[in-house]
């Protein structure tokens, strides 16, 4: 049989940086960061974090959504976004016509209702017979998916979802939860299990997730400098990021579709729960997987969207992985964390739709990542400024979380 | 891989389970009190060094023992992933966080609860301990894990011939997770509640040959059990519900009596359903 391939046909975005992909890619290419104090939640910890503008009451006024229901912030993010991208993939291939598609929704988190849990808690762990228990039900992750996918099955025109199969599900596994999720998606649709998927990540910034970075001290005070010898830290930050995935088989000729989702792949490292190894070993290893299933080689990329947090560790593990691979050749790259923050369990989707813009729109221009100012001693390697133009065929973009687990992702420009 | 009749997902190349372990409550330590918890000591013997053992909670000492144990007899090089699924998580080392953000002021926070909070902890912990670097996820999708990682795990199969992997799902029982549970309404029987419980079930698969087959899983339980009656011949059917008495409710069940069943003396075709939570799975087996 001959390998399905799979299309990006449609895309939503929330971040720090705007409430949709266009938002997003102006604000980028302006080159203004969005990171700032924390607003919309009480914290005593002064870090600058990538939060979204809206608050809650803000979000459900702009889905049209009861202020007196309860919503998960991560939820009401994720919804945004893949009302976007079920939007975008109607106008981009129409509205399916054919109603034995499979489509599957699979979505990653690290903390779901987090947010609605801590307050709850806080208020009421002294009495837990008191308080709205509604608040304590988004606490587990496929809450948030769950409430996702009902309010979009509910009110979508795309018709995407009134195929959606019983099998969609969540992934947690910490800050690649959504590389894991578009990842499955993938070998769902190659396999012929699902014809479309709509696959991402959600996660709302909150202070057990804040306290949790800052108590293993990788938080940066100010705003943090992948790759940069300087670097001290990440910023964390929050947003959704959806893909919808088509099977090229089932796209009429006409269909408008971004790109190829060429490879993937998923290693662990087997070293530390929250720490990588100096030579990268576990990103060595995803970027290789990836590399085989796109059956592309090393030299055939031309940009990697790295994880690139800015903590002395992961930085210093993902440029060797990368000078192993590329065999010390190592193609221009960047890190979108200085403009919205590690967006957490929704990183690798709310930066694969970045990925996937620059490849349709054939340029990386507003992907350079700025203020860079000294090399790291131990590689050499300096992240893409700008300053040539970059036409790109094949990007490689990675995320990498607790547990040692590391996913890369391969995007081919059409 | 496709759906057969929309409801059963069946391997692309067959599934056979090699080693299943499981863990639930000792029904003689049911104190009465409506929660039923799981003797960690075990895990002694699984996890030697003290230190480390120390340093993780109950319910990552249950789930990554088990794990390991259902690994005990494998090569780590064979071990094509490791998938887990939970419902609720590592919930004493979130609470236990939580707590100190409160209690602290968010100051001087020891980072070991909220390290362990992270739902893929276990997956990791087992592939750290082996040294496997292979394939690894968590689902958390309430009881619907399970689906999801069985799929997964017909999936690696098909791409890695020759190959196995671990699939197992975990869950913890707490005071805490009783008492919001209740006021949630969750696992009631009658004008009451089942008792909370908790347990870890793993299984280790491959295309090997073996006594027992894995002929699909149901992301739909209640259909599976609608069609049983229909188009399924000679199924024996075992629900989840007729266990609870001894494991205790929990959102991650089926991976735990799926091992039960296995383990065992039933031959023949059996339909293992989760009907103790709202979303729950099936799993269609064949044992010689």
């Amino acid at each position: 049989m001959e390998t399905r391939k799979i299309y990006v046909t449609g895309l939503g975005v929330v971040s720090a940086a705007g409430i949709d992909v266009d938002s997003n890619v102006a604000m980028l290419s302006s080159g203004k960061t969005q990171l700032a104090s924390v607003r919309h939640f009480r914290t005593g910890l002064n870090v600058p974090v990538g939060e979204v503008a809206l608050s809650d009451h803000a979000l459900k006024s702009l889905l049209e959504i009861d202020p007196a229901r309860t919503f998960s912030r991560t939820s009401l993010l994720g919804i945004k976004a893949v009302k976007e991208a079920l939007e975008d993939h109607c106008n981009r291939v129409g509205k399916p016509d054919n109603e034995s598609l499979n489509v599957v929704f699979v979505s990653g988190t690290s903390v779901g209702g987090m947010d609605l849990s801590e307050g709850f808690w806080e208020e009421n762990r002294d009495d837990l017979s008191k308080g709205d228990i509604a608040r304590i039900m988004f606490h587990d992750p496929g809450a948030s998916s769950g409430a996702i996918y009902d309010f979009v099955s509910r009110t979508d025109n795309s018709g995407l979802f009134r195929n959606a199969v019983p099998l969609s599900t969540t992934i947690s596994t910490a800050c690649s939860s959504a590389g894991n999720a578009i990842m499955l998606a993938a070998r769902m649709i190659r396999s012929g299990m699902a014809d479309i998927a709509i696959a991402g990540g959600a996660d709302s910034l909150c202070r057990f997730t804040l306290n949790g970075f800052n108590s293993l001290r990788i938080l940066d005070v100010e705003k943090c400098r992948p790759f940069d010898a300087t670097r001290a830290g990440l910023n964390l930050g929050e947003g959704a990021g959806y893909l919808v995935l088509s099977a090229a088989d089932i796209l009429g000729g006409q269909a408008d579709a971004y790109c190829e989702l060429s490879g993937w792949g998923n290693a662990d490292e087997a070293y530390h729960q929250t720490a990588s190894t100096p030579e990268g070993v576990g990103p060595g290893l995803a970027m290789l997987a990836a590399l085989n299933v796109s059956g592309l080689a090393a030299e055939d990329i031309d940009f990697v969207n790295t994880h690139g947090t800015g903590t002395p560790a992961n930085d210093l593990a993902e440029s060797n992985a990368m000078i192993r691979l590329f065999a010390g050749n190592v193609p221009a790259f960047s890190s979108l964390k200085p403009f919205f923050g590690h967006t957490l369990g929704a990183s690798e989707s709310v930066e694969a739709a970045m990925v996937c813009r620059a490849l349709r729109d054939g340029s990386c221009d507003f992907m350079r990542q700025l203020d860079f100012s000294e090399m790291m001693p131990e590689t050499g390697l300096c992240p893409y400024n700008g300053d040539v133009r970059i036409v790109p065929h094949h990007i490689l973009s990675s995320a990498f979380g607790f547990g040692g687990n590391c996913v890369s992702l391969v995007f081919s420009a059409l | 891989m496709r759906q057969r009749n929309g409801i059963m997902i069946e391997p692309a190349v067959p599934c056979y389970v090699h080693f299943s372990r499981y863990l639930c409550p000792d029904e003689m330590a049911f104190s009465g009190d409506e929660i039923r918890t799981v003797d960690d000591s075990f895990c002694k013997a699984l996890i030697p060094d003290a230190n480390v053992r120390r340093r993780m909670g109950h319910l990552l000492r249950i789930a990554a023992g088990c794990g390991l144990d259902a690994l005990k007899c494998v090569d780590s090089k064979e071990v094509a992933g490791i998938i887990t699924s939970t419902g609720l998580g590592f919930m004493k080392d979130t609470v236990s966080f939580e707590n100190m953000i409160i209690d602290r002021k968010e100051e001087l926070l020891n980072p070991s609860p909220f390290m362990q909070s992270t739902f893929n902890t276990a997956s990791g912990y087992i592939a750290l301990m082996r040294g496997i670097r292979a394939y690894n996820t968590a689902y958390v999708h309430r009881a619907g894990g399970f689906a999801a990682s069985m799929v997964d795990a017909f999936l690696l199969l098909s791409e890695n011939s020759g190959k196995g992997v671990l699939v197992g799902g975990f869950d913890e029982a707490t005071r805490e997770v009783d008492v919001l549970r209740r006021r949630l309404g969750c696992w009631k029987k009658g004008d009451g509640f089942m008792p909370l419980g908790e347990g870890a079930g793993f299984m280790y698969l491959s295309s090997e040959t073996s006594s027992v087959k894995i002929s699909g899983v149901c992301p739909d339980g209640r259909a599976a059990l609608a069609a049983d009656s229909g188009s399924m011949d000679n199924v024996e059917v075992f629900r989840c519900s007729s266990y609870v008495g001894r494991t205790g409710a929990f959102q991650s069940i089926l991976s735990v009596v799926v091992s039960i069943v296995l383990e065992s003396g039933f031959t023949g075709r059996a339909l293992i359903c989760d009907d103790v939570n709202p979303d729950g799975p099936a799993i269609l087996i064949f044992k010689q």
